[in-house]
């Protein structure tokens, strides 16, 4: 378990579009370096969720904060991945990497010490000079990762980023995820409907309840990794998430 | 499973123009039997589909439904496709209704079978509803009562839930199964995710990536509802997905 530093905090976090309540009093803190993932109900409000955390909507009622201060877009380095690619087709892999560092103007040099790091840890320094179009669905998906990756962030939020992947590439993006996570330390909060995902990931595993969303549960999994998905120890896991899942 | 002679014989091969999509496909299909067809996306599953249900006519080869080649016109094919299939301007009950209409059914029995099917896939409550105001797996819904509310010699399922959230597809799956249950129907069902094709399946026929072939053939024989976190279903589901052939090129590479 990473150390026990409060990174990000939500404190009575409400939000309402209208009559409609859908994000209920919401309480609960995120670790630095820690790997949260939140599984819930779909419509449950995890895309709003993701909007008000990067500051894209205003929270109806109390607050997120981060390192102690609210969140702010323009303070804070808040990195997202999503399920569509966030790519340039005009842009080759190594130039859609450097884009969240030449925004940040960071220095050319280290711009390239940063880039060839994390394209080295991803597998793709072969295809650097590639565009989009000549690379496959899953290659995409690292060099939005490796954009994610490589600058400085305080949170790096994943939004389903694997759910379209077949089952093998899934797995194997997932270690791969990890991998860079262990190495690079990143306070990561990641979403996904997928339970068997969530406990191969996860370190703390906060689940929904349906609209108006509130905590149900939290479940720390401290199995060792590399996780195996078959073990007694998981399945007991896996299986405890669907039950809180179920509303059928 | 059945040991009468096979419902469905196919023995096809198809390209278009100078792409060869499938590369001679031979199984037979028994009545009442559950059959998943499972392949990596873009590997001709759809195309196997539309030359079982009649749809395209193959390159070589035939597809026999009773001993003569299948024809729409005369064959009762339910077929149910990936992308949602709802008239927005029918309710839920006159959706399923098209079915009917269609085969000339109207008055008292079609109205006894779209009662009966609606409660089985638990859209009774809805039946005046129009699709905006009911979900996407309540629409998916619609669809299969309207495929199972004519009497069918096939009924072709197209990657129904593909697109449905892991819960939903769970719940829906459930659904499938116990409609089959219900009205005994002989099923080809698509899809590339593995876990539901194990979940699914009485026998399970793996496809390779294009220009498909098959890789290999599958009795599921634990007994339904099955659970997915069972070692036996663990055990299949991985043994699956090692099969060299059924995963996109994961070490990644020129596309």
């Amino acid at each position: 378990m990473s150390a026990q530093v409060e990174k990000i905090r939500f404190e009575s976090f409400t939000k309402c579009f209208g009559d409609l309540l859908v994000l209920d009093n919401i309480d609960t803190r995120v670790y630095e370096n820690e790997f949260l993932c939140i599984v819930g109900p779909t419509g449950c409000g995890k895309t709003t969720l993701a909007n008000l955390v990067c500051g894209l909507l205003s929270p109806t009622k109390g607050k997120v904060t981060v390192d102690g201060q609210e969140v702010n877009p323009r303070k804070h380095n808040i990195a997202f991945v999503f399920q569509e690619f966030a790519i340039l087709p005009w842009r080759t892999v190594k130039d859609n990497i450097r884009l969240g560092l030449e925004l940040k103007r960071f220095p050319p040099k280290e711009i390239d010490v940063r880039v060839n790091e994390i394209m080295d840890l991803l597998g793709l320094r072969r295809f650097e000079n590639s565009f989009p179009n000549q690379i496959s669905g899953g290659m995409k998906q690292r060099v939005d990762i490796a954009r994610a990756f490589c600058a400085e962030t305080d949170l790096l939020f994943m939004d389903e980023p694997f759910c379209q992947n077949d089952e093998k590439t899934r797995f194997y993006m997932l270690n791969l995820l990890i991998k860079l996570w262990e190495k690079k330390k990143r306070t990561i909060i990641f979403v996904t409907h997928n339970i068997e995902e969530a406990v191969y990931l996860a370190e703390r595993i906060i689940v929904f309840t349906q609209k108006p969303t509130k905590i149900r549960e939290e479940i720390t999994v401290q199995l060792p990794r590399p996780r195996d998905v078959s073990s007694p120890d998981f399945l007991r896991i896996r299986e405890r998430v669907t039950e809180l899942i179920k509303w059928w | 499973m059945a040991v009468t002679k096979p419902k469905i014989e196919i023995d096809v091969a198809h390209s278009y123009d100078s792409l060869v999509v499938l590369d001679h496909i031979k199984f037979d299909v028994y009545e009442n039997e559950f059959l998943c067809l499972l392949g990596p996306s873009g590997c001709g599953k759809t195309t196997m589909a539309n030359l079982i249900g009649g749809l395209l006519k193959p390159s070589a080869g035939s597809v026999k439904l009773d001993g003569e080649p299948v024809n729409p016109r005369k064959h009762n094919i339910s077929y149910v496709f990936q992308a949602r299939s709802c008239l927005p301007w029918r309710t839920v009950k006159d959706n399923v209704k098209i079915a009917l209409e269609i085969k000339g059914i109207s008055g008292l029995i079609a109205e006894e079978k779209i009662a009966t099917v609606l409660q089985i896939v638990g859209l009774k409550e809805f039946e005046n509803y129009y699709p905006n105001q009911i979900s996407g797996g309540m629409k998916q819904r619609v669809a299969i009562a309207r495929a199972f509310c004519v009497e069918s010699d096939l009924l072709i399922l197209d990657e129904p839930f593909g697109s449905l959230d892991a819960q939903t597809r769970y719940v829906m799956q459930m659904e499938v199964l116990r409609i089959c249950e219900k009205m005994k129907r002989t099923v080809i069902f698509i899809t590339n995710n593995i876990e539901e094709s194990v979940f699914l399946a009485d026998r399970l026929i793996v496809f390779s990536s294009i220009p498909a072939r098959i890789i290999k053939e599958i009795d599921v024989q634990m007994p339904k509802p099955r659970s997915v976190t069972h070692l036996e279903f663990l055990k299949l589901r991985s043994s699956i997905s090692n099969l060299a052939d059924i995963s996109q090129e994961v070490a990644g590479g020129l596309s």
